[in-house]
């Protein structure tokens, strides 16, 4: 009679784990569902990338790039910034406000005519005509120094006008370079 | 002082505080201009075109300045009638911005 009463017992614990084993699962109960990556086919497409060279060196040194050209060139005893340096001005304070961090220097230039602190004080002129410019063109203040050599550095010492013309100018440095 | 010229630097005092040496702009020269300050007359005294940092002698009879020679600067000096000019040769270097030391007793 004992062995009876456990066997029965037994029984109805099976029976009361195999209902609990079967109650419908709740939602957070179901398992992830299960994906067989392995057999996935590698149908995802290749975008196709682009691989012409792009410009690595600094546009500054490009000789193809309008950066590279650093030279304002003015008429005899003018300050003023002609209409075909206009886009040279424009090009240099856009990489200006682009680059927060760049520092520039201007330095004027004068040809050796006119006394050297005549000629400084047109060198001056004409390194701060081209600073103003470039502030008009929403540069920085503090990224852009002017200063004179006056007549003290010439490119070219020869007197004739072909000469002189190319020491009538405003240089442009960036940081680094000066 | 003046309203004469466009371009007039370097004022210079002369000793006895009635004359005024400076450099002036005249047409495309720059020369030495003594400016009298009892009537305000202005005479040019130099006749060269790139003239620089005029300078009393101590006595104010005398006016030494920097001007430029064949691409070079050089030492002048020009009494202040603007009568006697000479030129002060050296054969190198460059003259800037000279001044007439004082007297010494």
């Amino acid at each position: 009679m004992r062995a009876i009463l456990i066997a029965a017992l037994a029984v109805a614990t099976t029976a009361l784990f195999v209902g609990a084993c079967t109650t419908t699962p709740t939602e957070d109960q179901k398992p992830a569902d299960v994906v067989d990556r392995g057999a996935a086919k590698p149908e995802a497409k290749v975008e196709k990338v682009d691989v012409a060279p792009t410009p690595r060196g600094n546009p500054l040194k490009d000789p193809n790039n309008i950066l590279s050209k650093r030279s304002i060139y003015f008429d005899f005893d003018k300050f003023d910034i002609k209409d075909e340096y206009r886009p040279l001005v424009e090009a240099h304070a856009k990489y200006l406000r682009e680059n927060a961090g760049a520092k520039m220097l201007i330095q004027g230039n004068a040809d050796e005519r006119g006394s050297r602190e005549y000629n400084v004080g047109l060198g001056q002129r004409r390194s701060d005509s081209v600073k103003k410019m470039m502030r008009l063109l929403g540069v920085k203040e503090t990224q852009i120094e002017s200063v004179s050599l006056g007549e003290e550095k010439p490119v070219c010492v020869e007197h004739a006008e072909e000469c002189w013309a190319k020491n009538r100018r405003g240089d442009v440095l960036y940081g680094g370079e000066y | 002082m003046t309203f004469e010229g466009s371009y007039n630097v370097t004022p210079r005092l002369s000793p006895d505080g009635k004359t005024l040496a400076y450099i002036t702009r005249n047409g495309g020269k720059f020369q030495v201009a003594l400016l009298d300050l009892s009537n305000k007359q202005v005479q040019i005294i130099t006749d060269s075109d790139r003239d620089e940092s005029p300078s009393f002698a101590p006595n104010g009879r005398m006016i030494l300045l920097a001007t430029v020679t064949g691409g070079r600067g050089v030492l002048s000096a020009v009494s202040s009638d603007g009568r006697i000019k000479q030129r002060l040769s050296i054969t190198s270097g460059d003259v800037r911005e000279p001044a007439w030391g004082p007297f010494i007793e």
